[in-house]
């Protein structure tokens, strides 16, 4: 049977995934986890190379499926494969990376709540073929990082007064602690600013192009 | 013959198979994984015990000890104990035993479990050898929230247990206890006896309070009656 494809330029979808259409600032996906580990930047990375992985699989894989899937069954199908895909990290992370895996282990397993991944497993792979598939979940999941490992930044600079675990310099002078930066609440706050700062500079850019 | 993939046998043949399929590639992985992650446990495990015990064996910093020389320690110094049964909870507490140099006893250590904040956490408590003071507790499971609650694994906030008194008070109630600020007066009944908290992580530092008094009580109790007393 003829494969449901749209005309797409896979090294464009990749772009826009990373900044036009990216799914943070612009789609508003995946918040929860936007804002549940990025207090630091080491499980914020961890995460997002969790994400970026079963984006892409998940996006190749249902791609590849994509003619065989029945449209009543697709999002069972597809919530199969991401979980299974999650799974697999989780037992890496076990294998591989135990001290990791006791400090974020129940977080890698929200990954597959992540609506990111469901997105654009349903939104672009079901209706592209592999390779460009894999290029939007790249793009989805490298987008996704830069916005939470940004967030990360100002978190933890803020609250531990760290950056990837080593203390900023001289920080015993001039570094107070901002409690609420660790905090869920800190990470709407920083996330919302983010978001605003994005929007607003591609908006500019947006104007600027059409003057 | 062209496929139709709206028929309903073609719906369920389907999804069976993509199900079956998966979960062998997820089963194979876990069945590859799996010795390497028991084995991962028992390091853990046998480093929790050593951490615990290091100052009873002489040991000033674990954290830095690799994983053969924890095997060594381990094997020399910690043996496993009997499995004491709370009278009251009908909860049973594992126990290691701890030996020094010349043999002496240097600590028992039992396996705890709780409720914390977000779910359970385990660990390992060691007590002296008269049952008066911790010497040492490693949290070896925990579902806390990563930098906030998640921080109970780290070294400062663990080695804040060293040496507390783990004695019941006269009256009762709880023998450790959480606070914002560590008490000075030796009068306060908490002096001796307390940890500070966690900045930003009050519930789970209340929690870890809750689940070592209610783990230290039933393990006393257990442990008395496996001695007859």
């Amino acid at each position: 049977m003829a494969a449901p494809t749209t005309a797409t330029n896979p090294r464009r979808q990749f772009l826009e995934q990373l900044w036009g259409d990216n799914p943070i600032f612009r789609q508003v996906l995946g918040i929860c986890s936007a804002l549940a580990v990025t207090n630091l930047m080491f499980n914020t990375v961890l995460m997002c190379l969790g994400l970026v992985w079963t984006v892409v699989m998940t996006n190749v894989t249902v791609s590849a499926l994509r003619r065989y899937i029945p449209q009543r069954v697709r999002m069972v199908v597809e919530v199969l494969i991401i979980a299974s895909y999650v799974i697999v990290v989780d037992i890496v992370l076990r294998a591989r990376f135990p001290l990791i895996h006791r400090d974020i282990g129940p977080y890698v397993g929200l990954i597959i709540t992540n609506c990111i991944v469901m997105g654009r497993a349903e939104a672009f792979a079901m209706k592209n073929g592999v390779w460009a598939s894999l290029l939007d979940g790249l793009g989805a999941g490298l987008g996704y990082s830069a916005v939470l490992m940004t967030v990360a930044l100002v978190r933890e600079v803020l609250g531990f007064g760290s950056v990837f675990g080593m203390p900023l310099p001289a920080r015993d002078l001039w570094w107070h602690s901002w409690t609420i930066m660790v905090m869920p609440p800190g990470a709407f706050f920083v996330l919302a600013l983010v978001v605003w700062a994005c929007r607003a500079y591609a908006l500019r850019r947006e104007e600027k192009r059409d003057e | 013959m062209k496929l139709d993939v709206n028929s309903p046998g073609y719906v369920v043949g389907f999804t069976v198979a993509v199900a079956a399929g998966f979960t062998a590639v997820v089963m194979t992985v876990q069945a590859v994984a799996w010795p390497v992650i028991e084995r991962n446990e028992a390091v853990r495990v046998r480093r929790a015990l050593v951490e615990v015990f290091a100052g009873a064996l002489g040991v000033s910093d674990a954290a830095s000890l690799n994983d053969e020389e924890v095997a060594r320690l381990a094997e020399r110094h910690v043996a496993p104990g009997p499995t004491v049964r709370d009278p009251v909870t009908g909860r049973e507490f594992a126990t290691h035993l701890a030996t020094g140099r010349a043999g002496e006893p240097a600590g028992v250590a039992f396996e705890f479990v709780g409720r914390g904040f977000w779910a359970a956490v385990s660990g390992i408590l060691a007590l002296a050898p008269d049952l008066e003071r911790i010497l040492g507790v490693a949290f070896l499971s925990h579902s806390e929230t990563p930098g906030l609650g998640g921080r109970i694994t780290e070294p400062a906030f663990q080695d804040q247990f060293r040496g507390l008194l783990a004695t019941p008070l006269r009256g009762g109630g709880r023998i450790v206890f959480v606070a914002q600020r560590l008490p000075r007066d030796e009068r306060d009944r908490r002096f001796g006896r307390s940890f500070a908290a966690i900045t930003g992580a009050t519930q789970t530092s209340m929690a870890v309070e809750r689940l070592l008094n209610e783990n230290l009580v039933g393990f006393r109790r257990a442990w008395a009656a496996a001695r007859g007393r």
